[in-house]
């Protein structure tokens, strides 16, 4: 048994080096453990080799590759080395094969991550605040994955000539308005306050909301919890799920309007 | 004394409402890599969801609320006591780009009452897109409605800078609109949906490399994201297949991305002619999922009518499993085995569960557990299937079926 040592956010050339090392001496999945390297040791460490082999993958793989690898689960590595071991031992489609247990599985943590991606472009919110004599858009967000650097692009490309700073459990980005800079995980500070974010957005989250229609499993089942602490408008949440049903009873309640005088003198115009 | 912004921005946030389309997919991708603000990934974004379960992706607001016309199920008939606001052009373009710089919105969606002339309306909404997409070169997404009787050439421009165009029939037949709307022109409305789609094609007809040329020129703009419309459920005693039948009518006449469905729902304003009585979620619902068996599952509005002989469709269970209990001598199908065609049929399968199946077969014969896990679940797809380890037997012929596939009713959520 060796023990392949994989940073808990290790990236898809990370594994690729360990993997091809594991597969050069064709050490098989049960015998190799994939584990933080700081944990203490149980086994050998994978030996380095002079020349790993080369190979290419199936294109269904490597795309299971970029994003698996950013899932939170620990047994992550060691299924991306069974189906890559299997692919190389004669199951040459096997990563297309959605009815195998271990690329099912696989598939749900792709599935979750590109979740999480989308949910991060989604959720995440600036707040505008003066740095010096600069204006600069600050978030703090928390994503369930390690999805920073797949996620990052899509900040660049809408909000290029904004300078923004977007600090994570498990990193953060800085965009200069040229510039891009990853840096190391950061923690949860106090937020700014910005007018736009806590009076306008809520208002007109408050606004467009309908009581007549109170659906709270299908909300929490788009806008898991997990996300809420981040933004502001989900504060509002309980006063307006609260006062739904008194709105419908005062809506039931009433006659039909008075028709107002200007109604009598305007028409269509002909 | 005069409204403050926020208060304008309540007052017409809550008019539009109602209006159900929050859509902010399709259309050219554009991002702000050489300048101005915004980008549109082709699929849309859904910024937060309120507890109705709606979506929060455009600022949806109208320009104004002020309205010439009397359509009794709209809150801003001019017979209606709400109040009154209007928001200038400057303000709405101010809002859009405060709300998208937080990241927010995916753009804008505006709609107006008419408080002028249809023109002058027309005019205004067209101005905001300009002044977004001109003087801020923004690049987010923006809905913007086209209005009944306006100017041919208005709707031309609002298109080059809308991706998305929309015209609300609102309701599903003309004797509807005669009754409720009395002063709406039904000519004038299915006019604008025809000069939106002209022009929609006129613009993919010159996008087409002339003969002899090589390579193509790039496509001019227009409204890229496609026209849709919306039609108001339950306002009018129209079945459910009057209102898929107009449906059918819509989409084939004016080539529309999207028919919205809007349950009517009270607005605490109630016209004498029409009663605020809230229309149940679950019909909405129902008809979502018959308008995509149209346009989707290949069935027909034959196939619909057969399974609604009383024109409503069943509260109880999804329209698809009404009709494949009203024709089980189709089934069981051999999931193996089966066209693409047929298993779209089959009770709780969707497009992408049918997609992952026929992936999966090629590779090895599926059983049962197989199916569960491709398509997520199995409970209502088990009686009508035959898989490598399973056949429904009587099961399917048995008379008390319909009840067994009905889900228990779901109590209501309570007011907390």
């Amino acid at each position: 048994m060796y023990w392949a040592p994989m940073p808990i956010d290790a990236h898809a050339v990370q594994f690729r080096a360990m993997a091809r090392r594991c597969l050069t001496l064709d050490i098989a999945p049960a015998g190799v453990s994939f584990a933080s390297p700081d944990a203490a040791p149980l086994f050998d460490r994978v030996p380095e080799v002079d020349a790993p082999a080369s190979f290419s993958v199936p294109k269904a793989y490597a795309e299971l590759l970029k994003l698996a690898i950013c899932h939170q689960a620990p047994d992550r590595f060691s299924l991306l080395y069974d189906v890559l071991w299997r692919i190389r031992h004669g199951e040459a489609s096997l990563a297309d094969n959605p009815a195998d247990a271990a690329v099912a599985r696989l598939n749900d943590y792709a599935h979750n991550v590109r979740r999480d991606i989308h949910k991060m472009h989604a959720f995440l919110r600036f707040r505008e605040q003066r740095v010096d004599d600069r204006t600069v858009f600050t978030s703090w967000f928390e994503p369930k994955h390690f999805i920073l650097r797949q996620a990052i692009p899509f900040f660049v490309d809408r909000f290029s000539t904004m300078e923004w700073f977007i600090a994570t459990p498990i990193g953060t980005a800085a965009w200069n308005g040229s510039e891009l800079v990853y840096g190391p995980p950061a923690e949860r500070a106090p937020q700014p306050a910005d007018a736009v974010l806590d009076e306008t957005w809520l208002t007109y989250y408050r606004t467009t909301f309908n009581p007549a229609r109170l659906r709270l499993k299908a909300m929490a089942a788009e806008m898991p919890r997990h996300y809420w602490a981040n933004m502001p408008e989900t504060r509002l949440i309980p006063a307006m799920v609260s006062g739904s049903g008194r709105r419908l009873q005062d809506m039931a309640a009433r006659a039909p309007d008075p028709v107002p005088g200007r109604s009598q003198r305007v028409r269509p115009r002909p | 004394m005069p409204l403050s912004l926020l208060r304008k921005l309540e007052i017409l946030a809550d008019a539009a409402k109602y209006d159900a389309s929050c859509a902010s997919s399709g259309g050219a991708k554009r991002n702000a890599r050489d300048g101005g603000i915004g980008s549109t990934t082709g699929a849309g974004i859904c910024h937060a969801y309120t507890p109705d379960g709606r979506c929060v992706s455009l600022l949806k607001i109208l320009l104004t609320n002020f309205c010439r016309y009397d359509c009794a199920y709209c809150v801003s008939r001019r017979s209606s006591n709400v109040e009154r606001a209007r928001l200038s052009v400057a303000e709405v373009v101010q809002l859009t780009l405060d709300l998208y710089r937080r990241n927010c919105i995916e753009g804008l969606f505006l709609s107006s009452g008419i408080a002028r002339s249809e023109d002058d309306t027309m005019s205004d909404l067209v101005a905001v897109a300009k002044t977004l997409r001109l003087e801020h070169g923004f690049k987010g997404y923006i809905h913007l409605k086209t209005i009944p009787g306006a100017d041919e050439r208005l709707i031309g421009e609002a298109g080059l800078y809308a991706d998305r165009l929309s015209l609300n029939m609102e309701l599903p037949t003309e004797a509807a609109l005669k009754a409720y709307a009395p002063e709406k022109d039904v000519g004038a409305m299915k006019k604008g949906l025809a000069t939106t789609r002209s022009c929609i094609e006129a613009a993919l007809g010159e996008a087409k490399p002339a003969r002899g040329r090589i390579g193509r020129a790039a496509p001019r703009r227009f409204a890229p994201a496609g026209q849709s419309t919306q039609v108001i459920v339950g306002a009018d005693r129209s079945s459910d297949i009057t209102i898929l039948r107009n449906s059918t009518a819509l989409y084939s006449s004016y080539d529309l991305k999207r028919v919205y469905y809007s349950a009517f729902s009270p607005t605490g304003h109630p016209s004498a002619a029409l009663p605020d009585i809230a229309t149940p979620l679950l019909r909405e619902h129902r008809l979502y999922q018959a308008d995509w068996l149209l346009r989707f599952y290949g069935f027909d509005l034959r196939d619909l009518e057969q399974a609604t002989p009383e024109g409503m469709l069943s509260l109880e269970i999804d329209p698809k499993l009404a009709w494949a209990l009203a024709h089980r001598g189709d089934f069981p199908l051999d999931v193996n085995k089966a066209p693409r065609e047929r298993l779209l049929r089959v009770p709780g399968f969707g497009v992408r569960a049918v997609d992952r199946i026929i992936a999966a077969r090629r590779l090895a014969a599926l059983g049962l557990a197989d199916i569960a896990r491709l398509a997520g679940a199995i409970g209502r797809a088990r009686p009508f299937i035959v898989t490598r380890d399973w056949r429904p037997g009587s099961l399917l012929d048995d008379g008390a079926l319909r009840r067994k596939l009905t889900p228990p009713a779901k109590q209501l959520e309570l007011f907390s």
